[in-house]
């Protein structure tokens, strides 16, 4: 095998490749297994990982009848490296030679082919924009100007940011000016501007190109892409191309007989197409190569040496595939997919158009920015929690027959210093880790989203107001009427402790309550899960949950009211 | 009425559209493109009244869309308010303008009808105040005006008297200080056709629609020419000109807001809310108690609960600001014992001579 594509080897696979694929094998990166069959020179690219070589293509032969043997060759070769061998995109030449061996070979996807006979893609968009003025013209990037590299260069640039996901690697590596020597150029000029090129590489032996670069500025007008395919097919069959290719398709055009050898695979090939549109939309660019009405779409394989792949073997050629890795594929995913969830969609379906509430941050920084309380209530609860919990997780005895709520001891003290402190430090108490935890949760999902919504202020304001009136307001009403009926039950009630910051959130819940298309229906649920949990605990000084909803609910309705008078 | 909306976000957009619509602008457009902003500024120029822009945190205060607007002089009148994204206290309710932005008042998100109305109150109250220029034709003495405008706090409002001599003069204050010219007052004795003719299609004009018409008269032979398009008629010899001058900046600060309150009052005089009508109106003449329109339909109000006494002191209080208004003499016929009646008509007759109705009126009906 060699190292480097030697200027012999350059020219060998330059003049003999039959694959849209065979010119790219140049660029930096490939290894070379070349060997002489009977006279007759054959070489394959491919890259070398720990347990993997990945064949880039076809090999390139300078007679066909030896193919069988170097397949054959190749495999051993790899073999006695201790290397699984994968080739793709393979022929069907190929495929069928690996499956007469019982050998994993399965269709991966098809590859469009135009044969060029005086009849062109007709595209109105690419029209229209030929009558707006648009040329597109074949240049040599050596001999551009400087203003006109600085234009490529910002396309370039443009185009990369604007991709979603991670580049892909192996033969779909974006290297425009790799090949200088052998690529042709093509660009569209608009206004006097460039808005896009593309770059094709020859196949030789089928007097056939391969556009492989695409590449439009972010704000080209529509058609610039499609003007620049068919007059680069224009200006290619002019010069005596016989046919051009857009490149493989991932996962399209199965034939059923292909469906029936591998049935669940070729399903989960399916569902990646049609479902997994968010990490990389093959079906779109399915849908954009056949709307140039190709000729026919030549099947393509990935064939093994083996007759099952390796989990780590697959691994291997993923990492080959996609060599910036899963997580760099996995964050932009979830980037891409908080990014299509719409807040202004969210917003019209369920927040009132009564009130205008504050937009969604844009960016993480901001979310923090406007979380400041949230985050600082979190904190001071989980700072406390640590400090005022035992070994066994639960607040320590003494604290809490000190600091808990209790009526009898608000009552002790009436209207001082420190009532307002027998009602604010139970809120950051909490009975155990379960109880924190719970409130937590409930406290970054309401009062987070209010304080997104509506700002600090208002959050502050609601959640200091159900901290310090909820449970006096509580006891006050419920005092008399339980009075009434049994002593026992009084005499208990008086008693009962409380501690948490729980009315304070749900303070912030009835004013995001306020806040929601359909308050009533809002304020239902809260209102029943408050007497559900009332209930199941056997509490009634549960019941201030609800008295903290009234408050925040009022607050804000005198504040923020949703009619004029 | 027309309001322009301009903000990125969807959802702002057509929560302000349902708010405007609920206060009575019947027409808001709303948009996120600055080409279609300017466009819709070309094509209805004078009739924009709102204009609301949300800062794009890309801009700051210095959009794109304020710099076209202070680019555009049919807008100087427009009252323009700036929406943020909560980068102020909540409870900051008065953020003032920005002259460099052309902000007349800037909201908070969040905020709701109460909080956009009184925004709007507040920035047409800002607006107003940059007109502070008021244009006297006449040959009076300067001296008791000005020593007015000075001393008196009533008339704080007016920062400069503009004093012309003739006609030329006048429209030539007029164009130099445009919007900032916030009354005009006339002396009757300068009268004349084409002082007749332009005041009539200035008044037409949207800067006319909002600057007070002052005649400095109240002789029927005085007003006669002035009578369709003066506002107010106050002699400065009855009424001082402190009173003068603070009548005149109170009609010219709130017009804008009470041309929208009387239609939305005689709206609720026509449904038969009177009640509502009547806390509406007692509510705005707290602002203005001189706003005529305002008093007369206050008149009407207590005819309509059958308080004949207040309603006939409301329209003789029209009168003595407006006496060449026929509809009170009209009214005050039916609710006026005979004698009085009689003296009335003949003062209705004599300032409104060529008006069908009072001219066949009876007086010994």
């Amino acid at each position: 095998m060699n190292n480097l594509a030697s200027q012999n080897l350059a020219e060998f696979i330059s003049n003999e490749g039959t694959c849209s694929t065979s010119m790219l094998t140049l660029y930096p990166g490939y290894q070379y297994f070349e060997i002489n069959i009977r006279g007759f020179r054959g070489a394959i690219a491919y890259v070398d990982t720990q347990s993997v070589w990945v064949g880039a293509g076809d090999p390139v032969l300078s007679h066909p009848g030896i193919l069988e043997e170097f397949i054959s060759e190749f495999f051993e070769e790899a073999k006695k490296n201790r290397k699984v061998a994968y080739i793709l995109p393979a022929s069907k030449a190929i495929s069928d030679l690996a499956r007469k061996r019982d050998l994993l070979s399965f269709q991966i996807g098809s590859e469009p082919w135009f044969k060029l006979g005086g009849i062109h893609p007709n595209l109105a968009q690419a029209r229209q924009l030929l009558k707006k003025g648009a040329t597109v013209k074949a240049f040599d990037p050596e001999k551009l100007e400087a203003r006109e590299h600085i234009e490529i260069e910002e396309i370039t640039r443009g185009w990369l940011k604007s991709r979603k996901m991670p580049a892909l690697g192996f033969l779909n590596r974006l290297e425009p000016w790799i090949g200088l020597e052998f690529k042709r150029y093509f660009h569209v000029i608009y206004n006097g501007l460039q808005v896009g090129y593309l770059a094709a590489v020859p196949i030789k032996s089928k007097r056939a190109w391969y556009l492989v670069d695409l590449i439009r500025a972010p704000n080209a007008p529509v058609g610039t892409t499609e003007l620049l395919v068919v007059e680069a097919m224009r200006q290619l069959e002019l010069e005596g191309a016989k046919e051009v290719s857009l490149g493989m398709s991932p996962f399209v055009r199965f034939s059923n007989t292909e469906d029936s050898v591998y049935p669940y695979l070729y399903k989960v090939m399916d569902f990646s197409l049609n479902r997994m549109g968010f990490i990389y939309n093959f079906k779109l660019l399915f849908e954009y190569k056949k709307k140039f009405g190709p000729s026919n779409w030549e099947p393509l394989y990935f064939v093994c040496s083996e007759k099952r792949v390796n989990p780590l073997g697959l691994f291997r050629l993923m990492r080959v595939v996609m060599p910036h890795g899963f997580m760099s594929i996995l964050r932009a995913v979830v980037a891409n997919s908080f990014s299509q969830i719409d807040s202004q969609v969210l917003a019209k379906r369920f927040l009132t158009h009564k009130i205008l509430l504050r937009s969604m941050p844009s960016s993480f920084l901001e979310f923090v920015m406007r979380s400041k309380a949230t985050l600082t209530l979190a904190v001071v609860n989980v700072l406390f929690y640590s400090v005022t919990s035992g070994d066994d997780g639960h607040l320590r005895a003494k604290l809490a027959s000190k600091h808990a709520y209790q009526w009898t001891r608000l009552i002790e003290h009436g209207f001082s210093l420190e009532s307002i402190k027998l009602l604010v430090i139970p809120s950051v108490l909490h009975w155990d880790l379960s109880h924190l935890f719970t409130n937590l949760i409930f406290l970054s999902v309401f009062v987070g989203l209010l304080e997104l919504l509506a700002g600090t202020e208002v959050v502050g304001i609601a959640f200091l107001s159900g901290v310090i009136l909820s449970n006096p307001l509580t006891s006050a009403l419920i005092i008399p009427i339980v009075g009434l009926f049994s002593n026992e039950t009084l005499i208990h009630f008086k008693q009962s402790q409380d501690v948490g910051s729980s009315l304070g959130i749900f303070s912030c819940m009835g004013v995001l309550a306020y806040f929601f298309r359909h308050t009533k229906a809002a304020l239902s649920i809260l209102v029943l899960g408050v007497l559900a949990v009332a209930y199941l605990q056997q509490d009634l000084l549960a019941l201030n949950h609800l008295i903290a909803i009234a408050i925040g609910f009022m607050f804000i309705q005198y504040f923020l009211p949703k009619d004029a008078s | 009425m027309i309001a322009v909306v301009f903000s990125e976000k969807q959802h702002t957009r057509s929560c302000l559209k349902g708010l405007l619509n609920r206060i009575g602008f019947q027409r808001v457009f709303i948009t996120d493109s600055i080409d279609e902003a300017d466009y819709f500024f070309s094509r209805e120029r004078d009739k924009i009244r709102l204009i609301i822009f949300e800062e794009s945190p890309r801009h700051g205060l210095d959009a794109p869309l304020s710099r076209l607007i202070i680019q555009k002089d049919y807008l100087r009148l427009t009252t323009v308010l700036h929406v943020s994204n909560g980068t102020r206290n909540f409870f900051r309710k008065i953020v003032g303008g920005d002259a460099l932005s052309r902000i007349d008042y800037s909201l908070d998100k969040p905020f709701g009808i109460r909080q956009l109305i009184e925004g709007l109150k507040e920035g047409r109250k800002r607006r107003s105040r940059l007109r502070s220029k008021l244009c006297i034709l006449g040959s009076m003495p300067h001296k008791p005006i000005v020593e007015a405008m000075y001393t008196h706090e009533a008339s704080i409002h007016w920062k400069k008297i503009l004093f012309a001599e003739n006609l030329n003069e006048l429209k030539k204050n007029l164009e130099e200080f445009n919007f900032r010219a916030g009354a005009i007052a006339v002396e009757p004795a300068l009268w004349s056709e084409d002082l007749q003719s332009f005041l009539k299609s200035f008044k037409k004009t949207r800067q006319g629609s909002l600057t007070p018409l002052l005649l400095l008269g109240r002789k029927a032979t005085e007003t006669y020419g002035f009578r369709d398009y003066a506002d107010l008629f106050m002699d400065p010899k009855e009424w001082g000109w402190a009173e003068i001058l603070k009548v005149t900046s109170k009609r010219m600060t709130h017009q804008e807001e009470m041309v929208e309150e009387i239609q939305q009052s005689k709206a609720l005089i026509k449904e038969n809310k009177i009640r509502s009508a009547q806390t509406k109106l007692v509510r705005c003449l707290g602002d203005d108690e001189n706003r005529l329109e305002m008093i007369e339909l206050l008149g009407q109000v207590c005819e309509l609960q059958g308080r004949p006494n207040e309603a006939i002191a409301h329209y003789r209080k029209v009168l003595t600001l407006n006496p060449c208004n026929p509809s009170p003499y009209l009214r005050l016929n039916h609710l006026m014992g005979e004698k009085d009646r009689e003296v009335l008509i003949e003062q209705g007759k004599l300032y409104c001579p060529s008006h069908p109705q009072l001219n066949a009126l009876d007086t010994h009906e």
